[in-house]
């Protein structure tokens, strides 16, 4: 009977003793959570803040120097010479391993000033970490990662000089955690707009006054030519069933073209689909119903990917700095609706 | 003479990553010695210059000939090469080591006509002992695509450097990334042009992309 009691004594000590327990587990987490909860926000805030510090610095910075671009295979070395004169941008970019080409802005090339600005939604579908300090042509900086939240497109990776703001490397990420494509200064000379004249230093102020921006403006012409497309309906009848979260689609002029094995010219229709902080575009080209289907084409570089399907009478190419397999579910989940 | 900064594995990778034949570790090693070392970026432009100078008669999958034009786009780079930085050649080294330093222009002027000539020689003895080891001097029955037979008229086989700008380009095959599902094929020229033309317009409206997009074709059918 003893034996009894006591064993009742012990279940219900047992039983107290499990509460407790796990009221103390709740409200470990419950602290942990207050702790850290803040400060991560914090650490996102700060990302973003310093992602948009760069893309001002970008712009209004005067800096000369070499870097290392590297987009798959390929290793490029480049000067780019960024200059703000009277408030005015010019860039000018040269490729040095190659025949002593040069290329300015203008002419579609490499350009610091196409880094979009940080806007708030595109925290739908990426999160902002700041990292660790690192060191880029030997100037201290702060790594700062875009993290996509799905896997339909590249981890992006920034170290930025936290004084200046200036972006010294840059990577994007594949799935297998390599930079599919990264570009990254050796060296480097940034001076204080306007003046021209003296180094920025560590402990030098860093505001950046608004300039007039040529770049800007230009970047706006584009944006102007391009128009909203709503609910994912392309014109035509065909119907983006699927695209990746945070995507919006607009549609750029039309192209005029003739393609191989094709009688007359033909129009294409080009959209493009953004979600502020990576692209893609669309191309649709009406072929002829009884012409043989062209092989399916792909193309990679770095970053950058092409793929071509015959479809409903259409000839469709997808090209963006996406992967491969973004690129092809969307192709794949295009539909012509009659 | 060595570098005595710079220990010579460093530049045998620096070398290996512009030849493509850097694995994952070596190429992580060189951007991290990259992102500290700028004679080490500076030895990178130069080693690029060369490199490119000597893949310019691979384009047409002939054997490098030794035109004179092709020894002429050494001089021309190492004459562009003092635009950005002050690198030298070290004409009392090894033919093929290079080291870089802060000189006065005077030393650089004098210095140049002979690293450049030093740069010239190691290339050309680079490539007769290639064509040495490959037994193709010495046999009588060879004749290189792109050499002129010696009875026909004088003739230079172009080798101009491969002028490639900073704009989208679009080039040929690149068998590299292909994947065993798939079967690849090529794509023709008006199919590239019309690809470069997509390129171009998505350059324009849609990238939002820093990189250049230097673009290779790869054609294939799709089976699934």
């Amino acid at each position: 009977m003893n034996t009894g009691i006591n064993f009742k004594f012990s279940i219900a000590n047992f039983r107290n003793y499990k509460l407790s327990f796990t009221l103390k587990i709740i409200a470990f987490f419950l602290v942990v959570s207050f702790i850290f909860v803040p400060s991560v926000s914090s650490a996102d805030e700060s990302a973003i803040k310093l992602l948009n510090k760069m893309n001002q610095a970008l712009h209004q910075l005067t800096y000369k120097g070499t870097l290392v671009l590297i987009q798959g295979n390929n290793v490029s070395s480049l000067m780019i010479d960024h200059s703000v004169v009277n408030g005015v941008q010019s860039e000018r970019v040269v490729r040095l391993n190659e025949a002593g080409s040069e290329v300015s802005r203008e002419v579609k090339g490499f350009s610091l000033s196409k880094i979009p600005r940080i806007r708030p939604e595109m925290e739908k579908v990426y999160s902002f970490d700041l990292g660790r300090e690192n060191r880029v042509a030997n100037i201290p900086c702060r790594i700062i990662t875009a993290r996509p939240k799905d896997r339909q497109r590249y981890l992006q990776k920034y170290c930025i000089d936290m004084v200046s703001g200036m972006l010294l490397d840059y990577r994007l990420v594949g799935k297998t955690h390599k930079p599919v494509e990264q570009f990254m200064f050796t060296n480097i000379e940034i001076r204080m707009p306007e003046t021209g004249s003296s180094k920025i230093s560590v402990n030098s102020a860093t505001t950046l006054t608004p300039i007039e921006d040529v770049l800007i403006e230009s970047e706006s012409e584009v944006e102007t030519l391009l128009r909203q497309v709503s609910n994912s309906s392309l014109e035509d009848g065909w119907v983006a069933e699927v695209l990746p979260a945070g995507f919006e689609i607009r549609q750029a002029p039309h192209m005029k073209e003739i393609l191989p094995g094709q009688e007359g010219e033909k129009t294409t229709k080009h959209y493009v689909l953004s979600d502020g902080l990576i692209s893609m575009s669309l191309f649709l080209t009406p072929i002829s119903q009884n012409s043989i289907p062209q092989d399916a084409i792909k193309i990679n570089s770095g970053a950058l990917n092409m793929v071509t399907q015959d479809k409903s009478g259409h000839r469709i190419t997808a090209v963006g700095e996406v992967p491969e397999l973004t690129l092809k579910s969307i192709v794949k989940n295009l539909r012509k609706k009659n | 003479m060595s570098n005595t900064e710079t220990p010579i594995t460093i530049n045998e990778h620096l070398s290996a990553l512009l030849d493509d034949q850097a694995g994952d570790f070596e190429q992580r090693r060189v951007l991290d010695e990259l992102k500290v070392d700028s004679s080490l970026s500076r030895k990178l432009s130069t080693y690029a210059l060369i490199g490119e100078a000597m893949r310019t008669g691979e384009s047409d999958k002939s054997l490098i000939s030794l035109g004179s034009s092709f020894l002429d786009g050494i001089h021309e780079k190492i004459e562009l090469e003092d635009d950005f930085d002050e690198v030298i050649v070290n004409a009392g080294n090894e033919s093929s080591q290079l080291s870089q330093s802060k000189t006065e222009n005077s030393t650089t002027s004098w210095f140049r006509p002979i690293g450049g000539f030093a740069v010239a020689a190691s290339v050309g003895a680079l490539a007769f002992m290639g064509l040495q080891n490959m037994g193709l001097l010495n046999n009588p029955n060879f004749q290189p695509d792109g050499v002129v037979n010696s009875s026909a008229p004088t003739a230079i086989v172009d080798v101009t450097p491969v002028t490639s700008t900073v704009d989208n380009t679009v080039t040929s095959l690149n068998t590299s990334n292909s994947t065993n599902d798939e079967q690849y094929a090529d794509a023709d020229s008006h199919t590239r042009s019309l690809l470069k033309r997509y390129v171009d317009s998505h350059m324009q409206y849609a990238t939002s992309s820093a990189f250049v997009p230097s673009v290779r074709v790869i054609a294939y059918t799709d089976n699934q």
